[in-house]
C-alpha cells in the first residue's frame, strides 16, 4: 500500500517525539497483596502526572456546565444563587432587619462555601474512582490522580465563591482583622484533612457500594454538628453538647473561620486540632487507598 | 463446510484486513536476539461479583442464613503460561467469556493477577473496551488530551496529538464538540485513534476492527500493519478470524480461562472452526465466534 495515499499518516510516522520511548520500561505483575508500595516512588509519579489532575479538574467543572446556556457563567451564578438562597432564609428567620444579621448573613455564606469543601469530598471525591471506571479500566496510572483531581476541582470552585462573598463581605461593612494573614493555613489544613477524606471513602466506596447511600447522611449530620447554621457562642447554653460537638473533626476549624471572618485570630487550639486531624486523615487515607488501588479494576 | 462459508464470509467483511493483509510482507521475528517482550507465567485471574440483598427479608436476616452468597467469585484464567517476542503479532480468540479481555487486562497491568507472574518489557499502549474511558459530556479534544495525559504524555506533545488523532479518526469539526453527540462508530474509531498514536511499544487492542466502514478498516489495518513493520508488539483480540489468518505471526485460542491452543495461526484458526462447527451442529443456533 503507497504511504502516498494516506499523507496524514506518513507525516504522524515520521514525528514521533516521545522520548520516554528509548528508556527500557520493564513491568512485573504479581498477585495483588495489601503491602504499600515504595510511597515516594508513588507520588513521583502522581506529581509527574499533575497535568492530568488540572486538567481533569478544569474539564469536569466545564462539561458540568456545558449543556447549559449561561455555560460557564453558572460558576459564578451558582454561589450567588446558593448566597441569596441563605438572605432569604435569614431574613425570614429573624424578621428581617434586625441588627445582627449583616454577620450571620456572611458568616453563614463563607461557612456553606467552605463546608463546601469538605462535602464535595465526601460526596463526589468518594464517587471519582467508580466515576473513572473508563479510564481505570482501559488505562495504568496512578488512582491517587483521581481523587486528588476532586479536591482540586472543588478548591477550583471555591474561587468565584469567595470573590462572592468578598463582595458581600465589603458591603457588609465586615471588619478585616489580622487573622486573615492564617486564612491560607486553615484553608491548607482542610485541603490537608479533605485528601485524607477522599482517599478512605473513595476506596470505602469501591469495596462497598452502599458507602454513596450512606455518605448523604453523614454529611447532613456533620453540617448540623458543625458552627454553620449557628455560632460557636450560641452553644454556650449548652456546654455538654459543646463539648459533645468537638469529637466532629471539623468543629475547630470552623469555629477557627469564625472568629478569622469577624475579625479576630483562631486560638491555638483551634489550629492544633485541626492540625491533628488532618494529619490523622492524612495517614490512614492514604494507606487505606494505596493498599487497595491495585485491586479496585477488579471491583468497580 | 457449508454451514460455516456464510459466516467466515461476513467475518472477512467485518475485519476487512484480508485485502490488506495479503500484500503485506510477513513479519520477521528474531526473537533469538531480543527477549520475550511478554512473559505469562501460570496465570490466574479471577473477578469477585458482589450480589446485594435481594428483597428487604434477604437484608434483615440473609446475613444469617450461612448459604448467602455476598460475593461469588468468578474464576477468569487459570494457568496461562506464553511468550511473546518482539515485534510479533500475537492473535487470540475465543468465544464470549473466554478470558479474552482478561488477559488484555492483566499484561496491561490493570487487573493484579490471582497467581503467577507477568513481566512487560517496554510502553504499553491499550484499547480495552472500545468507546470506555471516556467522559461524555467532554469534547473530543479533552477526552483526547485526558486520556494522554493519564499515560503520562509531555505537554508538548499534546499540541500535535489531538489533531492527528482527530484525522486518524476522521472526526472533522465534531472533535471540538461533546462526545454525547458521537456515533458508536466514530466513538470506536477514536478509541482506537487514540491507543495507536501514542507510540506504544507494545499495542493491545480488544475488538477495534469492529466499527467503522470498510474505507476506515483498511486505514486501521494499515496503520497496524505499520506498527507491526516498526518493531512494535501487537496484542489482538478479535472475532475476525480472517484478520488473524492474515495478520498474526502467533494465536492464542482460549476457552473458559484456558488455553486451547496456542501456535501458528492458520492451524489454531482452522481448529478452532472444526470446534466452532462441531458446537454450531449441536446447538441450534450460536452467533458467539
Amino acid at each position: 500500500m503507497p504511504a502516498s495515499k494516506y499523507p496524514a499518516m506518513a507525516r504522524l510516522f515520521d514525528t514521533r517525539t516521545d522520548a520516554k520511548a528509548d528508556e527500557p520500561v520493564v513491568n512485573v505483575y504479581e498477585p495483588h497483596t495489601v503491602d504499600l508500595p515504595h510511597v515516594a516512588t508513588y507520588f513521583r509519579g502522581v506529581w509527574e502526572r499533575r497535568l492530568f489532575l488540572t486538567s481533569m479538574a478544569r474539564s469536569d467543572i466545564k462539561g458540568k456546565h456545558a449543556d447549559m446556556v449561561a455555560g460557564q457563567l453558572w460558576a459564578l451564578l451558582d454561589p450567588i444563587c446558593q448566597a441569596f438562597t441563605y438572605w432569604i432564609l435569614l431574613s425570614i428567620l429573624r424578621g428581617g432587619g434586625q441588627r445582627g444579621s449583616a454577620e450571620g448573613l456572611t458568616l453563614l455564606v463563607a461557612s456553606i462555601f467552605l463546608f463546601g469543601l469538605t462535602r464535595d469530598a465526601l460526596t463526589e471525591g468518594a464517587r471519582s474512582i467508580i466515576k473513572g471506571r473508563g479510564l481505570i479500566l482501559n488505562t495504568v496510572f496512578p488512582r491517587a490522580l483521581l481523587p486528588l483531581a476532586s479536591v482540586y476541582k472543588s478548591l477550583l470552585q471555591l474561587g468565584p465563591a469567595a470573590l462572592i462573598y468578598l463582595i458581600m463581605h465589603v458591603i457588609a461593612g465586615r471588619p478585616f482583622g489580622i487573622g486573615l494573614a492564617l486564612l491560607p493555613l486553615m484553608l491548607l489544613l482542610q485541603t490537608v484533612l479533605n485528601i485524607g477524606l477522599v482517599f478512605l471513602m473513595s476506596t470505602a466506596t469501591v469495596h462497598l457500594p452502599d458507602m454513596s447511600n450512606f455518605i448523604g447522611y453523614v454529611v447532613r449530620l456533620l453540617m448540623f454538628t458543625t458552627p454553620i447554621l449557628y455560632t460557636v457562642e450560641a452553644l454556650q447554653k449548652y456546654p455538654a453538647v459543646k463539648k459533645l460537638l468537638l469529637i466532629n473533626p471539623i468543629f475547630p476549624l470552623f469555629a477557627g473561620y469564625h472568629e478569622i471572618l469577624r475579625g479576630g485570630m483562631p486560638t491555638v487550639s483551634q489550629v492544633l486540632l485541626t492540625a491533628a486531624w488532618a494529619t490523622f486523615f492524612l495517614v490512614i487515607g492514604t494507606r487505606t487507598f494505596l493498599r487497595h488501588e491495585r485491586s479496585f479494576a477488579l471491583h468497580i | 463446510m457449508s454451514a460455516l462459508s456464510p459466516s467466515t464470509s461476513d467475518l472477512a467483511d467485518d475485519a476487512g484486513l484480508s485485502a490488506t493483509f495479503d500484500a503485506a510482507p510477513s513479519n520477521v521475528v528474531e526473537s533469538t536476539v531480543e527477549p520475550n517482550v511478554i512473559e505469562v507465567e501460570n496465570l490466574a485471574a479471577q473477578y469477585r461479583v458482589r450480589v446485594g440483598a435481594a428483597s428487604m427479608r434477604d437484608g434483615v436476616f440473609g446475613r444469617f442464613r450461612r448459604n448467602q452468597a455476598r460475593a461469588r467469585i468468578v474464576p477468569a484464567l487459570r494457568g496461562i503460561s506464553l511468550t511473546v517476542p518482539k515485534g510479533a503479532v500475537l492473535g487470540i480468540i475465543g468465544r464470549n467469556g473466554a478470558g479474552k479481555s482478561t488477559l488484555l487486562r492483566a499484561i496491561a497491568g490493570i487487573i493484579p493477577p490471582a497467581e503467577g507472574r507477568i513481566t512487560v518489557r517496554g510502553q504499553v499502549s491499550s484499547l480495552l473496551a472500545a468507546g470506555i474511558g471516556f467522559n461524555q459530556s467532554l469534547t473530543g479534544r479533552d477526552n483526547i488530551n485526558l486520556g494522554a495525559l493519564a499515560r503520562g504524555l509531555s505537554e508538548e506533545r499534546l499540541e500535535t496529538l489531538a489533531d492527528e488523532i482527530a484525522e486518524f479518526a476522521q472526526l472533522g469539526e465534531y472533535l471540538d464538540l461533546p462526545m454525547r453527540g458521537y456515533s458508536s462508530g466514530m466513538t470506536s474509531r477514536l478509541g482506537f485513534a487514540i491507543a495507536a498514536h501514542l507510540d506504544p511499544e507494545i499495542l493491545l487492542i480488544d475488538e477495534a476492527l469492529a466499527g467503522g466502514d470498510s474505507k476506515y478498516k483498511e486505514r486501521v489495518a494499515y496503520k497496524l500493519w505499520d506498527m507491526s513493520n516498526q518493531g512494535r508488539t501487537l496484542v489482538i483480540v478479535t472475532h475476525g478470524l480472517v484478520a488473524i489468518r492474515s495478520m498474526a505471526t502467533s494465536c492464542l485460542w482460549l476457552h473458559q480461562g484456558k488455553i486451547v491452543a496456542h501456535g501458528d495461526p492458520e492451524d489454531v484458526v482452522s481448529s478452532y472452526m472444526r470446534y466452532c462447527r462441531i458446537e454450531r451442529s449441536e446447538e441450534s443456533f450460536d452467533e458467539d465466534y
